[in-house]
């Protein structure tokens, strides 16, 4: 059973959708993650830790699915692991979903924080969740067409901030490398690594890819791209903002609220935040859909966008729910979340894969 | 179709539903700050911040022009407000007693630390600033000689507003490399750096005298005792708090040792001992400050370059020779660097403040190193040996080459 | 007859099915003419009943044996001379000239129809249904006893606009013909410049009482069979009383009824159609309008001129871009003002805050609610300048200026610079240049201050994203509607924001699926001469 008609090329729906959906959360909370735990070093977990971990996980999603071309992770874990598969697939659900309720809550916060402490929070959730709902019954094309047109200026905005923000660098601030070791490289960067891994979702894409020579390649890409975008976020707010980047929440804003052109454009951070609710309606639009795809396909129903409503609701329930503080938010960030994250990004793929193997189950596609 | 379009229109009704609450604030309806000072009081023995504004009168102002129009002299466009409270943002709230508007402080570029409460330690208000979504990192910070209110009281003399005046003080400094100007970040940034100590620029009042009358910074601006802001010298920290002050040759020396000296005038005796007779106008200068670890020895060497014109010559003899120049440039290096010795000797020896940050250094260079001695660096930081090496250029010569004589 | 009838009542009766409306085309050709010319003279005459412009005249045909004629037409749609000596007089007077013939009442028709009728374009029908249909649109319609058949003979004339420069798409440099409302004008209009057999004209028939020819164009080989085929079907499938204009057809072939953006575009000028064409798009053209349609549309075509092809490419390049900051000035400029005011007075500089406070010091509404007064005045002035006859309409322009002017500021009412951001808004709408594209922009302009009033510059992310998504589902005729820039397309980029000059853009759009993408020969970028003599010959001449 089909439920997704639609057909993406490898380049708006591997290249470019994991760009925005990684990029556009991690870009403003894993500068602050890693350097509070690994100080001034920040820069080596997100470019060579987590890149590495990335190219694993990416391997991993790419092994599997030539195995099983047509099937998405839910469909093909069913395959695998026979009725416990089931579960795994319920179990990957939820997961998308509360990762989706994270996001949400976690943008919500930001805006709270940096722009309007007096508004409720549910506004921001429901309108975010409004866009996503949206997107995500217009279909996996339509979430890939809007994120192709929005991906030119979500990076330039990036890279905007990174340019303007060059005069003020100090790059000496990234002295002394590796001061305490590799140990708290390693531990900062349980964070990025989980960002990373959120690649997990082309997973859920896969099958709907209509040239599957580049899917490889590009997802490769991607994760190198990501690492690179992540490395210059935390190399320019350490090297901009120096000591005080740990204590930051939302370091690369405020590299952004440093920025003076001429000393007439100055305090530019609300074009920057604009471009971010763009990058983070893509991610949500983006986990909304495969929640809803893989429930569709978990259920055997023949559409999957009746489930796009019930889901809507747990999601902005659960999201508003989630977290008392932004503290307990930012405090489950950085300690739980990257464990958890772990078992679905690699962990089961390649408890999956080893079982593929051994069964000897799926197609044997030519190595790619 | 029929559906979608009750969707949105329900969607817009709560749209409209929602405007007029919230985060909005209208323009006008904002007291706008425009330079703020905080300072610690004692009142029944308690401790207490007192948090000063300048808040514009934006009809004033915008009804003069942009900015432009002097003063009609009908009415101050600023009203100068304060408060007390327990933390300084309760006492910033006490203002709403007195504020027909709401405080809006998001256009304040310019932070005032009272003395009393730099001596107390920054650290309290430097939390107060960073947690603030409204202040931004690229605000400047000064610290007041004496009450931070005091200063906010001050006339500015060629702006419409004190903040204007300041601001435009402190982004002319480059021209005479005299003062330390320094941003809330990397304000913040040397209090939490090991092996660093934190510098800021001091701000004061002067008044203007009858003539003869000695006045801060050199000045010689004659009057009837009207005040004005002047920023000059250094307010000095140790570990966040006010230890002293330098001097404003003492901040030139400083600048040129960390290499944030841009543009000067030293004033050389080249062909007499006791006179001043030539000015030596830097254009550029860069310093880098290297440390050495010998066994248990620490030393540092700061090599200063600095390039420069001939401004000024006041003796007849000719100067436009390679010889003489030499001269010169010697002579500057031996200036330059008997300022920075001098500011040196005050920040190791009076101090006790690693306002260069040779720990810092340290700290990069040799991490290893560093960590053993991090606990003792203040006991060892004032006998430290530091080598000062200048090497001054003199590139050009004005418009002429000798001095013309006259007969 | 019956089926005529029929078909008009059902028109009235509103009970028109599909399968019961074919029904009824089928039954009403069964109607076949009578060998008998009072019979079919009398069936028309019923047919006409009441119908007073209809024209006809029965004649005998100049032979032995005198035979009855009969010639039918409307007036004022043939051209009366041309029918006075092409067609009355060569039947009535000339019947001499023939030579060893003998005419009579079984060979007549043909005679008459092969050496009488110096009309160039004669057809015969069979059945009433045609008749009345050919009557219907202009053409004499001849009669001969005795034959079940009747002559249309094609002397059609309307009273018809002279080819012009178009209204509503001057050009500076470019062609200035514009198309009329005749359909036959038009087609010779596009015609003329694609001079190929391969330029496909297809009528169609829509309208069940206006019967307005409505042509599908397309150069065969070039366009996606796939498109033509869809755009043929949806015409077919229109069930209509009346198409007056073209935008009746737009409205039924469109993808998204519901949608705010156009999704077919409109053009008056052959020459940008002829360019559509080349392009592998379907052109659509309907009788009695200027206007006609292009499909399948894309969202940057709406910021395009045909001056853009006609520039040199730098400059077209810069136009295009500086258009695409004005459509974005025209819809965000009053919400971006707003949010700024409301939510975000730290973007402003210092100066500005303190002047724009200032100035709203003495206005009592809400930033808000002055700007949306204000869009609203300009949207009045604009209504009002449109529709008023050009002596009033400046009437209109000199009190519109008073009250979005200085008056409005003077009388505390409104800030100078809402004024500056109202007339910036309105400048920039009107570099959009088709106008079914800034309808789309001035509309959304509304509920995007709403959001700006509600969440500042989030509420307006918010607006754009929502636009973004709603722009990314629609399709024009299969083609996403925002491409070639999503999906993106190098190729097609050539020409987009950019123009590429012609030689560097090979390729027809590659997402419309063309059969014969290729346009040029690579490689024919101009330069100086390689010839040597040559160079030296222009060295030494100067």
């Amino acid at each position: 059973m089909v439920l997704e008609k639609g057909k993406v090329s490898s380049r708006q729906g591997v290249l470019l959708l994991t760009f925005t959906v990684v990029v556009s959360t991690a870009v403003l909370t894993v500068p602050a993650i890693t350097a509070a735990a690994a100080g001034r070093d920040g820069w080596i977990c997100t470019l060579v830790v987590a890149t590495v971990y990335g190219l694993l996980t990416a391997l991993v999603i790419i092994k599997l699915w030539q195995r099983f071309p047509n099937k998405t992770i839910i469909e093909y874990s069913q395959i695998i692991a026979g009725p416990l598969g089931k579960v795994v697939g319920a179990a990957y659900i939820l997961w998308f979903i509360h990762i989706n309720s994270v996001v949400v809550r976690e943008f919500g916060d930001f805006i709270l924080t940096s722009f309007m402490p007096e508004t409720p929070l549910i506004a921001f959730n429901i309108i975010l969740l409004f866009l996503g709902a949206w997107a995500t019954k217009s279909g996996l094309e339509v979430i890939c067409r809007a994120n192709e047109f929005i991906f030119p200026l979500f990076t330039l905005s990036i890279a905007g901030v990174f340019l303007l923000a060059m005069q003020e660098a100090d790059f000496s601030n990234l002295l002394p490398v590796m001061e305490n070791g590799i140990k708290p490289i390693l531990r900062g960067s349980w964070a990025p690594m989980a960002w990373r891994g959120e690649i997990i979702v082309v997973s859920m894409l896969l099958p709907y890819v209509d040239d599957s020579d580049n899917v490889g390649k590009y997802l490769a890409y991607s994760v190198i791209i990501i690492g690179i975008i992540l490395t210059f976020a935390t190399v320019f707010t350490t090297a901009v903002i120096g000591e005080l980047t740990k204590y930051l929440t939302f370091p690369f804003f405020e590299l952004a609220r440093c920025i003076t052109i001429g000393r007439f454009i100055e305090r530019v951070e609300a074009l920057v935040l604009v471009m971010w609710v763009a990058g983070v309606t893509i991610k949500v639009a983006t986990f909304f859909y495969i929640a809803s795809l893989g429930t569709g396909q978990l259920l055997g129903l023949s559409d999957y966008r009746p489930v796009v409503l019930p889901l809507g609701l747990l999601l902005g329930v659960w999201s508003l729910e989630l977290f008392e503080s932004s503290i307990q938010s930012i405090q489950w960030l950085t300690e739980v979340f990257s464990f958890y994250a772990f078992v679905f990004e690699l962990g089961i793929p390649l408890v999956l894969l080893i079982i593929a193997v051994l069964t000897k189950k799926g197609g044997q596609q030519k190595s790619g | 179709m029929g559906k979608r379009f009750v969707t949105i229109l329900i969607i817009v009704f709560i749209l409209f539903s929602f405007t007029g609450c919230w985060s909005r604030r209208e323009i006008e309806k904002l007291a706008m700050a425009t330079i703020i000072g905080t300072d610690k009081v004692t009142i029944d023995g308690q401790d207490k911040w007192l948090i000063s504004a300048n808040m514009i009168k934006p009809r004033d102002l915008a009804s003069q022009g942009p900015l432009g129009g002097n003063g009609s002299g009908s009415d101050k466009p600023t009203v100068l407000v304060s408060s007390i409270g327990a933390t300084a943002w309760e006492a910033g709230r006490n203002l709403a007693a007195r504020l027909p508007r709401r405080e809006y402080i998001s256009h304040a570029n310019i932070f005032v630390i009272g003395e009393r409460l730099a001596r107390d330690g920054v650290d309290q208000i430097i939390d107060v600033i960073l947690r603030s979504k409204d202040i931004r990192l690229n605000t400047w910070v000064l610290v007041a000689k004496g009450q931070a209110l005091d200063i906010l009281e001050t006339e500015p003399e060629f702006e419409e507003l004190l903040s204007q005046e300041v601001m435009g003080i402190v982004q002319n400094q480059p021209v005479a490399s005299k003062v330390f100007t320094i941003d809330i970040k990397r304000f913040a940034n040397q209090l939490i750096t090991p092996g660093q100590d934190a510098v800021a620029s001091c701000i004061e009042i002067f008044e203007r005298k009858e003539e003869g009358q000695s006045q801060p910074g050199n000045s010689s601006d004659k009057g009837n005792g009207q005040k004005a802001v002047r920023l000059g010298g250094t307010a000095v920290f140790r570990k966040g708090k006010l230890a002293g002050w330098l001097n404003d040759e003492e901040t030139k020396g400083y600048l040129y040792g960390i290499g944030r000296a841009r543009q000067g005038i030293i004033s050389l005796s080249v062909h007499e001992l006791d006179k001043k007779d030539v000015a030596f106008a830097m254009t550029r200068a860069s310093s880098r400050i290297v440390p050495r670890v010998e066994g248990d020895e620490i030393s540092f060497i700061i090599d200063i370059k600095a390039e420069g014109d001939l401004q000024q010559h006041d003796d007849t003899r000719p100067i436009a020779r390679p010889d003489v120049i030499k001269a010169v440039e010697q002579k500057a290096a031996h200036e330059i660097k008997a300022l920075v010795e001098n500011a040196l000797n005050k920040a190791q020896n009076e101090f006790e403040a690693d306002i260069f940050g040779f720990g810092n250094r340290l700290h990069k260079r040799y991490p290893q190193f560093w960590k053993q001695i991090q606990q003792d660096w203040r006991e060892i930081y004032p006998d430290i040996k530091v080598t000062v090496n200048v090497e001054a250029k003199v590139r050009r010569t004005g418009m002429i080459t000798d001095t013309p004589a006259v007969n | 007859m019956f089926g005529f009838i029929n078909k008009i009542k059902n028109i009235f009766s509103r009970q028109i099915s599909e399968n019961e409306d074919i029904k009824i085309e089928k039954s009403s050709e069964n109607v076949l003419l009578s060998s008998n010319l009072d019979e079919n003279i009398k069936y028309l005459r019923s047919v006409f009943d009441r119908c007073n412009d209809v024209a006809m005249r029965s004649f005998q045909i100049n032979a032995e044996e005198p035979i009855d004629g009969f010639l039918i037409y409307i007036d004022g749609m043939i051209d009366e001379k041309l029918t006075a000596t092409n067609v009355l007089r060569s039947l009535q007077l000339n019947p001499a000239i023939l030579k060893g013939q003998e005419i009579n009442r079984s060979n007549a028709f043909n005679i008459i129809k092969d050496s009488f009728l110096s009309t160039t374009e004669v057809h015969i029908v069979n059945d009433m249904t045609k008749v009345v249909e050919n009557i219907l649109s202009g053409q004499a319609v001849l009669l001969i006893e005795g034959t079940p058949q009747a002559i249309v003979s094609s002397v059609r004339q309307m009273e018809d606009r002279s080819v012009e420069e178009p209204q509503s798409e001057p050009l500076v440099r470019g062609p200035r013909d514009g198309f009329v409302e005749s359909l036959r004008t038009n087609t010779t209009l596009i015609r003329r410049r694609l001079k190929t057999s391969r330029l496909k004209m297809e009528i169609f028939k829509v309208g069940t009482l206006s019967q307005t020819d409505v042509a599908v164009i397309y150069i065969d080989g070039i366009a996606n069979d796939k498109i033509v085929d869809e755009v043929k079907r949806r015409i077919k499938r229109i069930e209509i009383d009346g198409v007056l204009e073209s935008s009746y057809l737009e409205e039924f072939i469109e993808d998204d009824p519901s949608s705010i953006f156009p999704q077919v575009n409109t053009t008056e000028r052959p020459d940008r159609m002829c360019a559509c064409l080349l392009e592998g798009r379907v052109g659509i053209l309907v009788d009695n309008t200027p206007i006609c349609l292009i499909v399948p549309a894309t969202f940057l075509q709406f910021l395009q001129s045909p001056e853009d092809y006609y520039n040199r490419f730098p400059y077209a390049t810069f136009t295009r871009i500086l258009r695409f900051v004005t459509m974005n000035i025209a819809l965000l400029l009053p919400s971006a003002y707003i949010a700024v005011l409301t939510f975000h007075q730290e973007m402003l500089p210092t100066p500005l805050l303190i002047s724009i406070a200032g100035q709203r010091e003495g206005v009592p509404f809400p930033a808000f609610l002055e700007a949306i007064m204000m869009e609203m005045v300009f949207e009045f002035l604009r209504e009002a300048g449109v529709r008023l006859p050009r002596p009033i309409g400046q009437a209109v322009s000199i009190v519109g200026a008073l009250v979005i002017g200085q008056a409005a500021v003077s009388a505390g009412l409104v800030t100078s610079a809402m004024v500056m951001v109202v007339s910036l808004t309105a400048i920039a709408s009107f570099t959009i240049p088709t106008i079914s594209g800034s309808y789309a922009v001035r509309i959304l302009r509304f509920p995007m201050m709403v959001l700006a009033a509600s969440f500042g510059l989030f509420g307006i992310m918010v607006g754009l994203m929502a636009i973004l998504i709603h722009v990314c589902t629609l399709r024009s005729f299969g083609v996403p509607y925002i491409t070639p820039l999503a999906p993106f397309s190098s190729s097609d980029f050539k020409d987009s924001f950019i123009r590429m000059p012609w030689w560097a853009m090979i390729r027809r759009p590659k997402f419309m699926g063309l059969q014969d993408s290729k346009r040029q020969k690579l490689g024919q970028k101009p330069g100086p001469s390689q010839n040597k003599k040559d160079d030296k010959g222009g060295k030494s001449g100067a």
